[in-house]
């Protein structure tokens, strides 16, 4: 089979599981809790509730609404975020873009440290390198995100500067006077990436130091996840005949390691950089809570406080959407990487 | 004749959790230029290990407890790693069990073999990077026309899985005669393939041989293989070499017990003669048996075998270990 | 039969040997054993804690004696209700360990039956399991956890119940490919052919064989179970600041981080250890169990 078959057969089954992910959805947002909150606010007045009733029908039989909900789903017309004081779709448009920046910063962060890491702890087996990097990635997976947050705020944005060394931001997205200065068209809403196409690197500085801690603390735990599954898979590549042939057959170390056991080694991994991402989504709430950080995940959690279950019911049907795609790109990377994948 | 490798005294041990095993126990035998020599001996008798020692391909968990390994004059035990990449490949190379599963599976066949290929220097010298190229697909061709692979082109442009496994091991056995190597180590070649691609592979190797002049040391615990393609044998047992000699002497009168048991296992055409098998298993490596390894399984065990063990004898023109040739005729 | 009768005491003996060369495997290596120092200090604090401490602290509200730093009288301080830190983390074992020992085990028991029979029976059954277990696995797990949290209200029953029904798939997906795996081989075959029912079949023989695997996957769970629970009470999904539970700690004293850090620092602290010797337990068993790992 070729591979675009796989892809479009893969596409069916996300087309299904979006599906059953709209049920869940359906049942905790219509069903579960009250339907009418997400469409009514302080303001709107008494007789015209009747009208919303009506026109979202929550008057008619279940299985009748949950079609209704996914006409609401498609065409966009979510209701209210209370916490947001929006429309929820706009809500999303606003706050959703810095999650993701913030999220991609953390995911190269990952990549970046955890797969060297990896690497160097199966080469040197069971020495200091593989036993600190081991301890390392435990204390990793371990650690609880909110105490790793709070205590890196504490550190550099407080401690550093009461002894008068150089410090970051503690909590925000960006200087807001700094951008009224330089003002940052918004393209595509993320703003680092936005303020440096424009070339405002004034900008692009400025909202890095904010990025900073918040992208370590959410890459943090996920280093270690990645460090640890490099480390096994390399040590079980580097354990194969193919590798043992390889050195029987005079190639260098270098291009045994760099080369042939690399790629073979990087197969899993690669597919849990999709699961890393979907936990990354979920965990900054925590971290965007503990940073002030104007995203999906802070307007989540401000949701969590003042009880607006519409709005992180809208981030979890645009966060499941999103997980299940990426998780399906990595699917079809990975048929790629590997040939002898069957379809 | 001229020698290619000569392994004098050659011991390794490995650290197990059990205690450290005693895979190979002083073993000497040498290999002479283009001849091929078959290293016959039971599972865990230390086939492997030896091929292992010599490539310098051990696991972690071993130890060269002493001796040398020979070859071109100089001590490959004593090579740093870098030298011994050197060796690997270009001088001595090997070819394995299971061709499943020694071709990365992951790569074209074409881009493994090209790697290959770029240990000569003779062809990674070469500045330009066309010539290069072209050199090399030549080369690859050329050595594929050697195993009498079809279609060379389309076998380059595979992957490991799209061949079968006879063709996987002429690819493998291509890609060890391609740099001409002086010694090639095959370890059980065809115990994975079919028995009729057995004999295919085995004929193939014989012919590239020849051609080259290359050295074979054919690891195996099929005599009958060693019978039709081998010019000496060596017969090992529990981490010791038992029985060396021409194919022909040894197969003519088989000296020492563990030798003449196993070539009573044989099925023999010419004769009725009933298969016995030898009774009894291989001795433990952690601890093992004083005196002689065998004792316990020879049917000519004498009191002497149960406390000191025996020292290699020349005897009737070939090498073996064993008491029974001791008293008679003294000592080497 | 005695022939039988002597060959598995033979084999029973050995899988003796081969279980104390294990647990002496285990027990050299220190970090494990250190981990399950950890985790036996904490599961002792959990069940005589409340005999140490006044188990009234978390009621013992007083207001002049807030944010207290340190000291002989109160050795982590004391919280913005004036409690004692020291009383109240040792308090909060008992939560943070029965929810992760109780998710784990709750999820694994639900996770194993629907799986193996979900694997054994196969078909319309089969499919159906496995395609909730899909819809479920499309939603982070934190996310569809906090969800469920914020659906069902806050307390910790359904911080419990949240995380259950978050963690039952990845264990039901894993014992749906042992049995899987199982049930392929030959002696499942023979015994079905023994005349055995289909039940029994299923937990006389698969069962035991798909069953350590299973335990190294619990056990590497429970530390991060413990996080997610700490993570969800940090953003308020936990139980009430009367139920010392350590992300609940955590939570309280966050707005307070620059003023009184040990409000954070001594529960926060208190999480990553009791998860650190989950973890390193947890490693610990997988390295003896999984023979290819052991060298």
């Amino acid at each position: 089979m070729k591979i675009y078959e796989y892809a479009i057969r893969r596409i069916f089954l996300l087309i299904f599981v979006i599906f059953g992910v709209t049920i869940i959805t359906f049942i905790f947002t219509r069903v579960l809790l009250n339907p009418l909150a997400a469409y009514i606010t302080d303001k709107t007045p008494p007789d015209a509730v009747i009208a919303i009733i009506q026109a979202h029908g929550f008057d008619r039989p279940i299985y009748e609404q949950y079609f209704i909900y996914l006409k609401d789903l498609v065409t966009l017309d979510w209701g209210w975020s209370n916490v947001g004081h929006m429309a929820l779709t706009d809500a999303i448009r606003t706050f959703f873009p810095a999650t993701v920046e913030l999220t991609i910063l953390a995911i190269i962060i990952t990549v970046l440290i955890g797969v060297p890491l990896g690497i160097i702890s199966a080469l040197k087996n069971n020495k200091w390198q593989d036993h600190a990097s081991r301890i390392f990635s435990l204390v990793g997976i371990s650690i609880p995100v909110f105490w790793l947050g709070l205590s890196l705020q504490y550190a550099f944005t407080y401690w550093t500067r009461s002894i008068g060394l150089p410090f970051l931001p503690s909590t925000g997205r960006v200087d807001p006077l700094l951008l009224i200065q330089n003002p940052v068209q918004g393209w595509t809403g993320m703003l680092m990436l936005d303020s440096f196409l424009q070339g405002n690197f004034v900008i692009t500085l400025d909202v890095f130091k904010h990025l900073i801690l918040p992208a370590i603390t959410l890459a943090f735990l996920n280093v270690g996840i990645l460090t640890r599954l490099t480390r096994s898979s390399m040590l079980e590549v580097i354990r194969q005949d193919y590798i043992t042939m390889a050195k029987a057959y005079g190639l260098p170390r270098r291009v045994i390691i760099y080369k042939y056991a690399l790629k073979n080694a990087m197969i899993p991994v690669i597919t849990s950089v999709g699961l890393i991402f979907g936990g990354m989504l979920g965990g900054a709430i925590i971290t965007e809570s503990i940073f002030s950080y104007p995203g999906m995940g802070w307007l989540s959690y401000r949701a969590i406080v003042f009880n607006d279950s519409n709005t992180i019911l809208a981030y979890v049907v645009v966060v499941a959407i999103i997980f299940v795609s990426v998780n399906l790109l990595v699917d079809i990377i990975y048929a790629w990487l590997d040939p002898r994948i069957k379809y | 004749m001229e020698k290619v490798l000569e392994v004098k005294d050659l011991s390794v041990q490995f650290k197990t959790y059990r205690g450290i095993v005693k895979a190979l126990n002083g073993i000497s035998f040498d290999v002479l230029k283009g001849e091929m020599l078959g290293l016959a001996g039971e599972t865990g008798s230390g086939k492997s290990v030896t091929s292992q020692a010599i490539m310098r391909t051990l696991p972690e968990n071993s130890k060269i407890a002493g001796g040398s390994v020979l070859f071109e004059g100089k001590d490959l035990l004593k090579l740093t790693e870098k030298d011994i990449e050197m060796v690997r490949g270009r001088s001595i190379t090997a070819v394995f069990q299971d061709p499943h599963t020694y071709l990365n599976p992951v790569f074209r066949i074409g881009q493994q073999f090209k790697d290959i290929l770029l240990n000569d220097p003779a062809i990674s010298s070469i500045k330009d990077k066309k010539k290069r190229e072209a050199t090399i697909n030549e080369k690859m061709t050329q050595s594929f026309r050697d195993v009498k692979m079809p279609s060379p082109e389309r076998i380059i442009r595979s992957y490991p899985h799209e061949l079968s496994g006879g063709m996987k091991q002429r690819v493998l056995i291509a890609m060890a005669f391609s740099l001409k190597p002086s010694l090639i180590i095959a370890d059980e070649p065809t115990t994975a393939l079919d028995v009729t691609i057995q004999a295919q592979v085995l004929r193939l190797m014989r012919e590239l041989q020849k051609k080259y002049h290359t050295s074979v040391v054919l690891i195996t615990h099929d005599l009958g293989v060693i019978a039709e393609n081998c010019d000496r044998i060596a017969i090992m047992y529990a981490g010791r070499i038992v029985e060396f000699g021409d194919v022909k002497t040894v197969y003519a009168k088989p000296l020492h017990p563990y030798t003449q048991g196993l070539m009573r296992a044989l099925p023999r055409a010419d004769k009725d003669a009933q298969i016995e098998s030898i009774g009894g298993t291989v001795p433990d490596l952690v601890n093992p048996p004083k005196g002689c390894t065998f004792h316990e399984r020879c049917r000519n065990v004498m009191d002497v075998c149960k406390t000191s063990p025996p020292s290699p004898l020349f005897h009737e023109g070939r090498i073996v270990e064993c008491h029974l040739y001791n008293e008679p005729l003294g000592g080497s | 039969m005695t022939s039988t009768n002597r060959n598995s005491s033979r084999t029973g003996s050995l899988k003796y040997k081969e279980f104390r060369y294990s647990l002496h495997l285990l027990f050299s290596n220190k970090l494990v054993v250190f981990g399950m120092c950890i985790v036996l200090f904490f599961s002792t604090l959990a069940i005589i804690g409340p005999l140490l401490v006044d188990p009234n602290e978390p009621m013992n509200v007083n207001f002049k004696n807030d944010l207290l730093p340190p000291s002989w009288e109160h050795p982590f301080g004391t919280d913005d209700l004036g409690r004692d830190v020291f009383k109240l983390v040792i308090l909060g074992a008992r939560y943070d360990l029965s929810i992760s020992l109780l998710v784990v085990a709750i999820a694994a028991i639900v996770g194993i039956f629907v799986g193996a029979v979900s694997g054994y029976v196969g078909g319309k059954v089969d499919e159906l399991f496995m395609r909730i277990v899909d819809i479920l696995f499309a939603f982070p797990g934190l996310i569809l956890a906090m969800a469920i949290s914020m659906v069902l209200g806050r307390s910790f029953l359904n911080l419990f119940l949240s995380l259950v029904l978050v963690w039952w798939t990845s264990y039901a997906r894993f014992m749906r490919g042992q049995v899987l795996a199982e049930r392929e081989k030959l002696y499942v075959k023979a015994s079905k052919s023994l005349g055995l029912s289909n039940f029994r079949t299923l937990f006389r023989h698969v069962l035991p064989n798909a069953v350590f695997p299973m335990i190294i996957l619990a056990t590497m769970d429970i530390g991060s179970v413990m996080l997610s629970a700490a993570g969800l009470s940090f953003i308020g999904l936990g139980p009430s600041p009367f139920e010392p539970e350590w992300g609940t700690l955590v939570n309280r004293g966050a707005p307070y981080l620059f003023m009184a850090p040990w409000l954070i620092s001594i529960p926060g602290v208190t999480i990553l250890l009791a998860s650190l010797g989950f973890n390193l337990m947890g490693d610990g068993i997988r390295d003896v169990l999984d023979p290819r790992l052991r060298r």
